[in-house]
């Protein structure tokens, strides 16, 4: 059955003035139309009280058209209730249809909540005083809709000409009536009987109530007070509440043929993508509502929107906006009838924050605003981060986003002058002297300098030419980039400065190393003068010189350990190999270092390994000098007859030492020469006139003072390789440090005056840690040191290590000894039995004596100090054990060696030195070991006897065992060892065994060494079996060898 | 102070002496003047509000923009999108002065047309009031074009009218350009949902209004006289249980803790 039309007959509605809609029927009278739309209402009138029925007349379209007036409430009572059931015929007149529309749409913006709560100040032209709060629906923040309404209308929907107004009229007086009738619904009206005398309180009052009446006596001050207290945005809100723009700028450079001369850049005018079209909203707010939010159609974050456009890359240029004057078009391409004036209001917003704009404003339909460098460079720093904090899009080369400054830094690639051929002949098999002997320090290197910035790279000459005038955008290839003109003085006055510093000097692998070792430092004070480091980002090596940093800087460990030579005597252990292979490449380079590993961990090995693998490898046809301190050249001599044997080498001691022909063939015939310290010093001339191989220093702590006659002979000594051998720590003595490096590597740390301002009081005050770092790096490719108590050291030492100290005997004891010697033969012939059993044990330890001391013998009460090798070497060992915070035991079976020993470590540790003998009481001994063992003020070292001391003691605070003397009996030796190292030991023990070279000492320890099996079968018990040698074997035991005398 | 406002905080040149009179800017510093001001062609109307409340009034006038200088100001704005632009985002280069002037319009009145009546006003409030039509005039340039003869419709109908001209586009729709079911189609992507129903009866700052809205919103969505419309209704049907018993159970609470009864 079909349904009855809707309604019967047209009914037309009419917008009039105040919000009010005139429902009539052009062919009806205005009863049957009142009465239609009461029957569609029925009982829901809204309100308090439900409007009359009774008709009135308009005018529309210049006639009276009599019909149902309705208030705004009644009418979108009415107007919600014009909707045809389904399936009925739809004869409702297109105005009706019109006005269904455009109150759904109000319906829907309450109803959705995007109402809010504003005060409207009276016009004074009219005599009113005051304003009046009112609801507002929020359909001034969606314009698309708006317009389409108005572009939509058709005639009859609106008495007066003015639709927009009207369109507004209608939706705040409807709006408004709509929420105060829930309020009312609510209990809101009439809440308050007496009228707030506070303005805000008025005004929610009055919001609440049927009628806005409360505020008319407020004036303007009260209003906008008001309004700020209701969040109205037109009491003044700020850019802050602006909604996000759809006008996007993009910045473009010129084009690339253009750049380079100073061609305009464009700051381009347009829509995001997404801003525009038929989904799109306005280009911004409507002008007449500053500050209204959009709504968001979109449900990310702000920040994701900015960005997602600002990548966009679709830009519709503002001319498709100037150029479309259709309003229809404009709808749906722009999301608003006449999106010209937003767009000129965003315009309007984002020139005020970046004046810059204005200029390109100046055209009727602006587009674009063309811009110097200059003017891009201030819209890169200023203009584009004003426009994005006030909701804009601001698109840029990639290059220039982001963090834009770019500082150019200096990249440095430094070769071998001419391309010289790497050194080394090594790995190739065979090598020559000459491809070493060439290289040093000293040797030229050729510096090619680019300049930086970000993956861009320019010769000077380029970076000059294109830095020119100081431009602050300049262009890369297909890029721009901007630099810091700070940066570029840098690094200009940079390279100035070395050319200054080096004075036109063609740089040297002493400057290259320096430049590699220091690139990346943090920024200290500068080696060489008062400014800061240079900006240097990269310093690379080609050729050699690009292996030779890598192998620098390398850990120690990552050098790799090398096949020890196959004549070394003894087994490298892992740590030494890898030391063996550190001298080998500093040596390949005419590089000097300085071995610097803890005392007892093979120092010596390993540079007698190295001397070895020179020779074997056939680079040895010069010899190397060897100096040491007076003390230690027997022990250089022995070891290296131990170890190495095929090394020829000739000791240059004592007073009888070779002179002229005879000396120059005495080194011609050898491959390491050794000599002390003072003989250095002395034959400075003859030494230097010879042409080593290379310079080794054992104990180059003696270097320290750099001002000292021996230092300066050592320094000038010239050699292609300087090696230097200490135990001692260098790090926290900066001037020792300085002068050991000066004798390694001249000049590489310069003078030592600006080497004591950059450095001694920043790193010795250990106040400046940027400064301890540069010094780090600068030193520690040249410095190997390790120590007993590293992870991979300490895994490959014994528990327990014993090595031979040999020293040599002064003039003194070897006159004493040589007396005595003589006199022992000649009573030894002429006795017989027991008298020369008893004479041969008598010279045994008279001879003894001489080799700890002359005091030892004599008893004179004389000076102890430069009398005995023993004791200078010992002197030497317990202070570098001293230093190092560690403990010594030092055992002899002389009381009276003891004492004297005692009394002069008193001496030198400027405290007493205690002393267990036989002869002090039990309570004595126990506070002496008492005092050793647990107090914090122990002493360094405890002097023992052997018979009282090796026995029954627990001294494992000391890790340093010293056998001043020998027993020659090992059980006896061990027991005595054996004070410190037994359970309780948490250090590895090194037991240093004295023996004064060429004498008895040695000459017993080697037999015992090589017949241990017999030597233990007869020493049992102790010397006596030398008693039982027959006269000529005992005169070889006792001879004095004329070497081991010490000058 | 902008340079189209600056001119009218000026002090006349008669009175008290220099010293013995606040400067603008100290009294704009100070707190005051306070008061409101409106504005009509020819005529500021300021209420400056005195002690003990009492209220002056004062009245600025000077003479309007001739038609002939309305027509060359909408000519020129029409001619460079800056100055809409700007007028819209609430400022005006100093480049308007001098554009204008050359076109022969002094858009600022001379000093010796401008009057501030009553003249028996005491120095003070002569001086609070020039300092509050400043203060408008400065908050957006549109208040003195209305002051100078047109309010702000007007003046931007004048520029887009020669805008339009001077584009030679068709003249605007004013009819209707587009249908019913076109309009219904754009209207039926719907309104997107306010704040106010996120927000929980508890959160936030309660403050003045939030408390009211609430409730006030959920009576808004169930509102029986507007459930007839079958979109409102589709929309709300879901809600319509849940709503109402949110809205009996907020009602009295926000009653509560309204600020009237606080």
């Amino acid at each position: 059955m079909p349904r009855p039309p809707f309604p019967p007959f047209p009914v037309e509605t009419t917008l009039l003035g105040g919000g009010r809609l005139h429902f009539w029927g052009p062919d009806r009278p205005a009863a049957k139309v009142a009465d239609w739309v009461f029957d569609r209402v029925g009982d829901r009138w809204p309100g308090q009280r439900p409007p009359t029925a009774e008709t009135a007349k308009a005018t529309i379209e210049g006639a009276a058209q009599e019909g149902l007036t309705l208030e705004p409430l009644a009418a979108a009572a009415a107007l919600a209730a014009c909707v045809p059931p389904p399936r009925s015929p739809d004869r409702r007149a297109t105005s009706m249809r019109f006005w269904v529309l455009a109150n759904r749409f109000l319906l829907a913006l309450l109803s959705r909540g995007r109402f809010r709560p504003a005060v409207q100040a009276f016009s004074q032209r009219n005599g009113q005083r005051g304003g009046a709060a009112l609801w507002l629906p929020d359909f001034a923040s969606h314009p698309r809709e708006l317009d389409a309404l108005r572009l939509a209308a058709p005639e009859r929907a609106f008495a007066s000409p003015d639709r927009e107004p009207a369109l507004s009229a209608y939706f705040t007086a409807a709006g408004d009536a709509i929420v105060r009738d829930a309020a009312r619904r609510l209990g809101g009206s009439g809440r308050s009987a007496r009228a707030a005398s506070e303005p805000v309180e008025a005004a929610l009052d009055d919001l609440l109530s049927q009628e806005s009446t409360r505020l008319s006596d407020r004036n303007g001050d009260d209003l906008r007070r008001i309004a700020a207290a209701l969040g109205d945005p037109a009491a003044g809100g700020g850019d802050a509440d602006e909604p996000e723009s759809p006008v996007v700028f993009a910045l473009e450079p010129p084009p690339a043929t253009e750049g380079a001369s100073g061609g305009r850049w464009r700051l381009r005018f347009g829509l995001a993508a997404d801003g525009s079209g038929a989904n799109g909203s306005a280009p911004d707010g409507p002008a007449g509502e500053p500050g209204r939010r959009a709504p968001d159609r979109r449900n990310d974050g702000a920040n994701d929107r900015t960005n997602d456009r600002e990548n966009d890359g679709t830009l519709l240029p503002l001319s498709e906006v100037w150029g479309t004057l259709d309003p229809v078009t404009n709808l749906h391409r722009f999301g608003a009838a006449d999106p010209a004036l937003p767009l000129l209001r965003a315009l309007g917003r984002a020139a005020r924050a970046c004046p810059l704009l204005e200029r390109g404003l100046r055209d009727e339909a602006p587009e674009q605003v063309e811009i110097s460098a200059a003017e891009a460079y201030e819209f890169l720093h200023q203009g584009q981060d004003a426009l994005r904090r006030i909701g804009y899009s601001v698109r840029v080369p990639e290059a220039l986003a982001g963090k834009r400054t770019r500082k150019p830094t200096l990249r440095l690639t430094i070769r071998p002058a001419g391309q010289r051929a790497a050194p080394r002949g090594r790995r190739e098999g065979g090598g020559s002297r000459g491809a070493r002997g060439g290289l040093g320090l000293d040797t030229l290197m050729d510096y090619r300098w680019r300049v930086e910035v970000g993956a861009h790279s320019w010769s000077l000459e380029e970076f000059r030419r294109l830095t020119r005038g100081r431009r602050r955008l300049v262009q890369a290839g297909d890029e721009w980039v901007e630099l810091d003109h700070d940066q570029v003085d840098r690094v200009l006055h940079e390279l100035g400065r070395r050319r200054t510093r080096s004075g036109g000097r063609p740089p040297a692998l002493r400057d290259a190393l320096r430049e590699r070792l220091l690139a990346g430092a943090p920024p200290a004070r500068s080696l060489f003068d008062d400014e800061d480091l240079p900006a240097v980002s990269a310093i690379e090596g080609e050729n050699w010189v690009g292996e030779l940093f890598a192998a620098l800087e390398a850990a120690a460990s990552e050098l790799g350990e090398a096949s020890p030579p196959s004549g070394l005597r003894t087994e490298l252990r892992p740590y030494q190999r890898v030391g063996y292979s550190w001298l080998r490449l500093l040596a390949d380079h005419g590089l000097g270092g300085c071995l610097a590993d803890d005392m007892g961990l093979g120092k010596t090995c390993q540079a007698l390994a190295f001397l070895l693998g020179e020779q074997e490898a056939g680079r040895l046809t010069r010899p190397y000098l060897l100096v040491c301190p007076n003390s230690i050249v027997a022990n250089w001599r022995k070891e290296a007859e131990r170890f190495a044997p095929s090394l020829r080498l000739h000791v240059r001691q004592g007073a009888k030492r070779s002179r002229g022909e005879e000396f120059e063939r005495r080194v011609a015939e050898s491959d390491l020469v050794v000599c002390s310290f003072g003989i250095t010093h002395r034959d400075f001339d003859i030494l230097d006139g010879v042409s080593w191989g290379g310079l080794i220093v054992d104990e180059a702590q003696n270097l320290k003072n750099p001002g000292a006659k021996q230092t300066r002979a050592v320094r000038r000594l010239t050699t292609p390789v300087r090696f230097a051998l200490t135990g001692t720590p260098l790090e926290n003595r900066l001037t020792d440090l300085w002068s050991i490096m000066e004798f390694l590597n001249p000049g590489f740390l310069g003078p030592e005056r600006t080497f004591r301002r950059a450095f001694t009081a920043a790193v010795e005050g250990g106040q400046d840690p940027e400064a301890t770092a540069q010094l780090r790096r600068l030193v520690s490719p040249f410095v190997l040191r390790r120590v007993k108590t590293d992870p991979k050291v300490i895994r490959d030492l014994p528990e327990k290590h014993q090595a031979r100290v040999y020293c040599s005997l002064t003039g003194e004891q070897a006159a004493l000894y040589q007396a005595a010697v003589d006199q022992c033969a000649e009573r030894i012939e002429a006795s017989r039995g027991i008298t020369r059993h008893g004479e041969i044990l008598r010279t045994l330890t008279r001879l003894k004596q001489i080799c700890n001391h002359p005091e030892n013998l004599l008893r004179t009460g004389g000076p102890l100090e430069g009398r005995s090798g023993k004791l200078t070497r010992l002197t030497e060992i317990l202070f570098e054990v001293g230093e190092r915070g560690e403990r010594s035991l030092v055992f002899t079976q002389f009381a009276e060696m003891a004492r004297l020993l005692a009394e002069h470590l008193s001496g030198l540790f400027d405290r007493e030195i205690p002393v267990l003998h036989g002869g002090a009481p039990v309570a004595e001994r126990d506070e002496i070991v008492t005092g050793f063992q647990e107090s914090e003020d122990a002493p360094p070292v405890l002097v023992l006897s052997l018979k009282t001391g090796g026995y029954g003691l627990n001294l494992t605070r000391a890790s340093h065992v010293v056998h001043y003397d020998r027993w020659w009996n090992p059980a006896v030796e061990n027991q005595a060892t054996d004070r410190a190292f037994r359970i309780g030991q948490r250090k590895r023990v090194l037991v240093h065994k004295f023996l004064c070279a060429g004498t008895l000492e040695e000459r017993i320890a080697d037999l015992l060494e090589r017949k241990t099996a017999l030597a233990e079968s007869v020493i049992g018990g102790g010397e006596s079996w030398l008693a039982s040698l027959n006269p000529q074997a005992f005169r070889k035991v006792i001879a004095l060898d004329p070497e081991a005398v010490a000058e | 102070m902008p340079w189209w406002a600056a001119d009218f905080a000026r002090p006349p040149r008669a009175g008290r002496a220099p010293a013995d009179r606040p400067a603008p800017a100290e009294a704009a510093d100070s707190g005051f003047p306070r008061g409101s001001v409106t504005v009509e062609p020819g005529a500021a109307i300021a209420e400056v509000s005195g002690r003990r409340f009492r209220t002056t009034t004062a009245r600025l006038t000077a003479p309007v923009l001739a038609r002939r200088h309305w027509e060359a100001l909408f000519r020129l704005f029409s001619e460079q999108a800056l100055y809409p632009a700007a007028l819209l985002a609430g400022y005006l280069p100093k480049s308007a002065r001098g554009d204008l002037s050359g076109r022969g319009v002094r858009l600022l009145p001379p000093a010796n047309r401008v009057v501030l009546a009553p003249a028996d006003l005491p120095e003070e409030t002569r001086i609070e009031a020039r300092q509050l039509i400043a203060l408008h005039f400065a908050a957006d340039p549109f208040h003195l074009l209305h002051f100078r003869g047109r309010d702000r419709a007007a003046v931007l109908a004048g520029v887009c009218r020669g805008w339009r001209t001077r584009r030679a586009g068709p003249a605007d729709g004013n009819g209707a350009a587009i249908g019913l079911d076109e309009l219904e189609a754009i209207l039926g992507n719907g309104v997107p949902a306010g704040p106010a129903p996120a927000r929980g009866p508890d959160e936030g700052d309660a403050g003045a209004l939030s408390a009211p809205l609430r409730p006030l919103l959920l009576q808004v969505q169930q509102a029986e006289a507007f459930r007839g419309d079958p979109v409102l209704r589709a929309k709300l049907s879901r809600l319509y249980t849940k709503v109402t018993e949110r809205a009996a159970a907020l009602a009295p609470r926000h009653r509560a803790e309204s600020p009237r009864t606080r």
